[in-house]
């Protein structure tokens, strides 16, 4: 009854919204190259449902690929940081200095240096999903009870060993959260590649089809991107609620 | 059996000989704090030692430096006989909160010392099963720590304490988080697995009434930095049960443990510790 109701509600809402939307372009004779009505858009996405999905899929492959590389390049960063203190002392900071700068003003330097197309889009999603998969892993891998490492080192465990039985496990929690935050920002590197340098994706997409003055497809086009950014957080949720499972009931 | 016969110990044969242990911490702005100060004690095969003292005395401390997980800056701990340098598997410990895995069932918790020791994981396995029995929490192997009150948490980790069967357990307030029911219960327990297993025990508290009821031998630290301050036997007799805690006797004890403690410490202002009851 409760889950009906959490999934009922928002619904309702959107519908609501739809038809608000769609009472004022009406209302207001709105001309469809300003504001298309939700008829007009829910119009342009079945009839180009086939060509909106390929574009879609091209920009969640390159998510897929760029999202995976950052994630591990995050993890083998943060475990490097952890266990090699100096090392950590070297990157933590430029780590830190790094991620404060806003990456979209980078966006143009990466389209010079990896050319137009998957190269640069690989290399904004990497760089945007990197930096909090990071951050969170050292959070997680520093944050252990310092008993538990007393009792680990009262079995004179090797540090091999601490890692996998208790900085790791004990970090799930913390590294997922960084892939949440990751994921979200990877969509956003993709469809950033995708307006300043591409000539395929749900990206170039929205921008070309804004060009042609044709709303309605771009409106489409964002709800579908929207669907899948949706999609792939849940994705990242749900494989945090059954990996770390223990940590509902904390 | 000594060659120093002004040495606090027992009777039978020291299985841990404490001598001349001194620490000190050195703090922030460079000045050092001395934390335990020329402690000397034997501890004898299978006694059980409770070790009292008021905060800041360094008990914790003193397991450590026992466990091997911290060098003391002067002095000697010797292991029947022999020095020990670093962590010892002679040792269960068990602390204060019950540290458990939390992504570990109970009964991978158990067995966790077993698995990082690489000990025979079929034989290991009964012995968690018993050493669960035996504390009684049977039944909850397949559960997650999350899923326990604080008292059977305790329990587990105990349990997990003794899996690679250690010489002796080293207990840091095992039971002071615990609520005052539980910890009567987990008194009485422990009672029992010392009676059955005849581990020598280290047991540091800040109470002196479950000191005094569980202990062979009370050693009382003094106010920083700890010093021994004495050393009390219990001349009860075993098994002890909770109608004891009231007891006569016990209190005779319990007086004799907070004077020592109490003697040449500042008085308590308004606080009324010496009127404190004996039955928590």
């Amino acid at each position: 009854m409760e889950r009906i109701r959490r999934i009922l509600e928002p619904a309702a809402a959107l519908l609501a919204v739809g038809i608000v939307w769609q009472a004022a372009v009406v209302g207001f004779h709105l001309p469809s190259y300003l504001l298309p009505p939700p008829t007009a858009v829910i119009a342009a996405a079945v009839q180009n449902f086939g060509f909106i999905i390929k574009q879609l899929l091209i920009t969640l492959g390159s998510i897929g690929l760029g999202f995976t590389g950052g994630a591990l390049l995050g993890v083998a960063t943060a475990v490097l940081i952890v266990y090699s203190p100096a090392v950590g002392r070297l990157i933590y900071p430029l780590v830190i200095l790094t991620q404060s700068i806003p990456k979209v003003t980078i966006a143009p330097i990466l389209l010079v240096w990896f050319g137009l197309g998957i190269g640069s889009k690989l290399a904004l999603i990497i760089m945007m999903s990197y930096f909090p998969v990071v951050v969170n892993t050292v959070t997680g891998l520093t944050a252990v009870e310092p008993d538990a490492l007393d009792l680990l080192r009262s079995l004179q465990t090797g540090r091999m060993k601490v890692f996998w039985l208790l900085r790791l496990p004990n970090a799930l929690l913390s590294i997922f959260d960084g892939l949440k935050m990751g994921i979200t920002m990877s969509i956003i590197g993709a469809v950033l590649a995708e307006f300043i340098g591409s000539d395929d994706g749900i990206g170039w997409l929205i921008l070309v089809a804004k060009t042609n003055m044709d709303l309605s497809l771009s409106f489409a086009a964002i709800a579908f991107v929207s669907l899948a950014a949706i999609s792939l957080f849940a994705i990242v949720s749900a494989a945090q609620r059954i990996l770390v499972h223990w940590q509902r009931m904390q | 059996m000594n060659a120093k016969p002004n040495r606090l110990g027992g009777g039978g044969s020291p299985l841990l000989q404490l001598d001349g242990i001194c620490q000190t911490f050195a703090t922030r702005e460079g000045t050092s704090i001395a934390a335990l100060d020329n402690i000397t004690l034997d501890i004898n095969e299978g006694e059980f030692l409770a070790v009292v003292g008021p905060s800041g005395s360094g008990k914790s401390t003193l397991m450590r430096i026992i466990a091997g997980l911290l060098t003391p800056t002067a002095g000697e701990i010797r292991l029947r006989g022999r020095p020990i340098h670093g962590p010892n598997r002679e040792f269960g410990i068990v602390f204060q909160s019950p540290v458990l895995f939390p992504w570990r069932t109970v009964l991978n918790n158990v067995l966790m010392p077993a698995r990082v020791l690489g000990l025979d994981a079929k034989k290991s396995e009964e012995r968690a099963r018993r050493l669960l029995s035996l504390l009684g929490i049977e039944g909850i192997e397949g559960k997650y720590p999350y899923e326990l009150s604080g008292g059977m948490q305790q329990r587990v980790s105990i349990a997990r304490s003794l899996i690679h069967e250690p010489s002796s357990l080293l207990m840091d307030e095992p039971f002071g988080a615990l609520d005052a029911m539980t910890r009567e219960n987990l008194n009485l327990e422990l009672l029992k697995l010392w009676h059955e297993s005849r581990k020598t025990i280290i047991f540091i508290t800040h109470s002196i009434p479950e000191a005094v009821f569980l202990a062979t031998r009370v050693l009382v630290l003094s106010a920083r930095p700890g010093h021994t301050k004495g050393i009390v036997p219990i001349d009860l007799p075993y098994p002890r049960d909770i109608g004891m805690l009231s007891s006569d006797r016990l209190g005779v004890y319990a007086t004799q443990v907070r004077a020592l403690m109490e003697d040449g410490m500042p008085a308590p202002a308004g606080k009324p510790e010496v009127l404190r009851t004996l039955t928590h």
